[in-house]
């Protein structure tokens, strides 16, 4: 028993399972009743607004109310919010990324836009009184009126959205206090020791505000240079010019923090959300990825002959998969080095800075259509910002062709982790060299145990999805336990590890895993074998065998 | 040794800064990169996320092609 409490495996698991039924509590069971009572509610309501011939004012406050329904709405939800906050971005002046004051909302808008509902209202009531049926000219008056009111109201939400106060001094110390007191409760179990853990760990979690703030500037941000790059550089600018100081080690846990991490990214894989376009979409992410991962790693093995198997994998998935987040997971199940990881996340941050502008303005200039252009983009640029606003270049359909591909790829990020851990224990040590077979017990305490921490996450919280219902799904697991909880969350415990790789990483080790350029080459080649073959996947997808699908886009 | 460790952090962040500035540079000079931040900033796209969940627009985007589609269907 004393031997399993040393393992940082089982502290990862330990504490990211208890993360997950802790967010589970707070944003599935405690509000599922009263979500269930609204969404009833806003149901019935959207039903009835149904009935008119056209979108009225109040159809769209339902809708939008629908749409914003989430289980990170309540009290306790909104604090969880408040104390994950990560900085928010900035122009020229950094302390913005951490406190602002509320602005005054502006009182023309408001009367505008009150200007806007009452005519929409009033030409909705003449259409009733009327009893008017779609295409008469009163029914297009008020129609137009309604969408007219809708665009106003959005603008004005958006403004006040950004316009909403915010102040991180409170919230960090509490949430750096909550974090290093869970950490060092394991910290204390693998012989580190409570106190020197805390207080190391109040100085790793300082440069991870540095980090989130150094990548939260727009101009950088805008590059896709986010909190991965600046945390390894900063926690690289100290451990290779001063040294990493004695009192920061005990927290500098790179493995603790990833694997945990990786345990809560597991409950971010939603097996149910995967078939908006059905096969050509899966095609393209399930069949390219694979092909091209074990083709670049066999390429890096028996041509470029990279003398690092982890190294080999955790590029090509890095480059294959969906950049720095398939670098975190292979990298832990294949137990790469920090300097490998490192390695791997500049080329992919680098090759998707670039590819992400110069891609969509190829498609633009050859004149590639957007169901083609988007399929492409989502299924060859690594980071899942990046495809976004490269496909939003294209056009609306691009758009939501190359995310819906990119979401279908993330979720290849749990059987790639399992089976790249599988073939990794399989073949280590003395066993591949001999050749003989291991045992299954072997087999068993040699495999990464986070694993089944993450692939156990994502198929609980799929099937509470799934049982839940498409909107109640939405409205407590996406908006709610995903994207007010582990999202947040699991940023921190990235940016964590991310600085700790800096604060342990030598340069001189660093520069000789380059070794003459090969991992750069190993990227470059697997990356124009995934631009060919996924272009000629999607074309043959979605032009010859699926063309009735492409047509409906 | 103080002085020189320090000296040796200053030419780090110097260098580190050079270096952002230069990429900063390329990238402003690549072809339609004012078109695409304009794209990105129009639609509030969040260029840091790493995972789709981090990323606001993934669900709608999907969500939006799947109405097409099935709207597609029913219309048939």
């Amino acid at each position: 028993m004393k031997n399993i409490l040393r393992s940082e495996d089982i502290w990862a698991l330990l504490i990211g399972g208890a993360l997950i039924l802790f967010g589970l509590l707070i944003f599935f069971v405690l509000p599922y009743n009263d979500i269930r009572e609204k969404n009833e509610r806003l149901t019935a309501d959207l039903e009835k607004e149904e009935q008119h011939p056209y979108k009225t004012v109040d159809w769209y406050h339902w809708s939008d109310a629908a749409a914003r329904l989430s289980s990170g709405q309540t009290t306790a939800g909104k604090r969880v919010r408040e104390i994950l906050a990560t900085p928010e971005k900035w122009q020229f002046n950094p302390l913005i990324s951490l406190y602002k004051e509320a602005q005054p909302e502006a009182d023309i808008d408001k009367q505008q836009l009150s200007g806007l509902e009452r005519k929409a209202r009033d030409l909705h009531g003449e259409v009733i009184s009327r009893g008017d049926k779609a295409g008469t000219d009163v029914v297009r008056k008020a129609e137009n009126a309604s969408s007219q009111w809708y665009t106003a109201h959005e603008a004005a939400e958006k403004a006040k959205k950004s316009g909403a106060s915010y102040n991180l001094f409170r919230s960090l110390p509490v949430l750096a206090l909550l974090l290093g007191i869970l950490f060092a409760v394991g910290a204390y179990f693998m012989k580190t020791g409570f106190l020197s853990f805390l207080k190391g760990f109040a100085g790793v979690f300082s440069l991870s505000v540095l980090a989130f703030i150094l990548g939260g500037q727009r101009d950088i941000s805008s590059m896709g240079f986010g909190y991965p790059l600046w945390g390894i550089v900063l926690g690289m600018l100290i451990s290779n010019t001063t040294g990493t100081p004695s009192w920061l080690q005990p927290a500098v846990k790179t493995e603790y923090y990833i694997k945990t991490g990786l345990v809560l990214l597991g409950a971010e894989i939603l097996f149910g959300k995967i078939l908006s376009i059905g096969l050509p979409g899966l095609f393209v992410a399930w069949i390219v990825t694979p092909i091209v991962l074990v083709v670049t790693y066999w390429f890096g093995q028996k041509v470029l002959k990279i003398t690092s198997r982890s190294l080999n994998i955790t590029i090509s998935a890095d480059m294959s998969v969906c950049g720095v987040s398939a670098a975190i997971a292979t990298a832990a199940a294949s137990g790469a080095s920090r300097e490998e990881l490192t390695l791997a996340v500049g080329l992919s941050m680098i090759f998707t800075s670039v590819m992400m502008v110069v891609l969509p303005g190829f498609i633009n200039l050859v004149g590639m259509p957007e169901v083609l252009g988007g399929a492409w983009i989502g299924g060859t640029i690594d980071a899942t910002g990046a495809v976004v606003a490269a496909g939003a270049f294209l056009g609306e359909t691009a758009l939501q062709v190359a995310a819906t591909i990119k979401m279908i790829q993330n979720m290849l990020i749990g059987v790639i982790a399992f089976f790249v851990a599988y073939y990794f224990t399989r073949n280590s040590g003395e066993n591949s060299a001999t050749g003989s077979r291991l045992r299954l017990n072997e087999l068993w305490l040699r495999f990464p145990k986070f694993i089944i921490g993450f692939v156990g996450a994502s198929v609980l919280v799929s099937l509470l999805y799934h049982m839940a219902g498409d909107h109640m799904g939405e409205a407590l697991v996406d908006r709610g336990l995903i994207r007010s909880f582990t999202k947040d969350l699991r940023g921190w415990l990235f940016c964590l590890a991310f600085v700790s790789i800096g604060l342990s990483v030598n340069i001189r080790e660093l520069r000789s895993r380059f070794s003459g350029g090969k991992p750069l080459v190993l990227y470059a080649c697997g990356q124009a074998l995934n631009l060919l073959l996924t272009l000629g996947i999607a074309y043959l997808m979605f032009y010859i065998v699926f063309p009735e699908i492409t047509e409906q886009l | 040794m103080i002085k020189r460790k320090i000296i040796k952090l200053g030419i780090a962040i110097v260098a580190v800064a050079l270096v952002q500035a230069v990429l900063l540079f390329i990238h402003r000079h690549l072809p339609g990169n004012e078109r695409f931040r304009e794209y990105a900033r129009k639609e509030n796209v969040n260029m840091n996320a790493l995972f789709y969940s981090e990323e606001g627009h993934t669900s709608h985007a999907a969500r939006d092609l799947r109405s097409k589609v099935e709207a597609c269907k029913a219309g048939e």
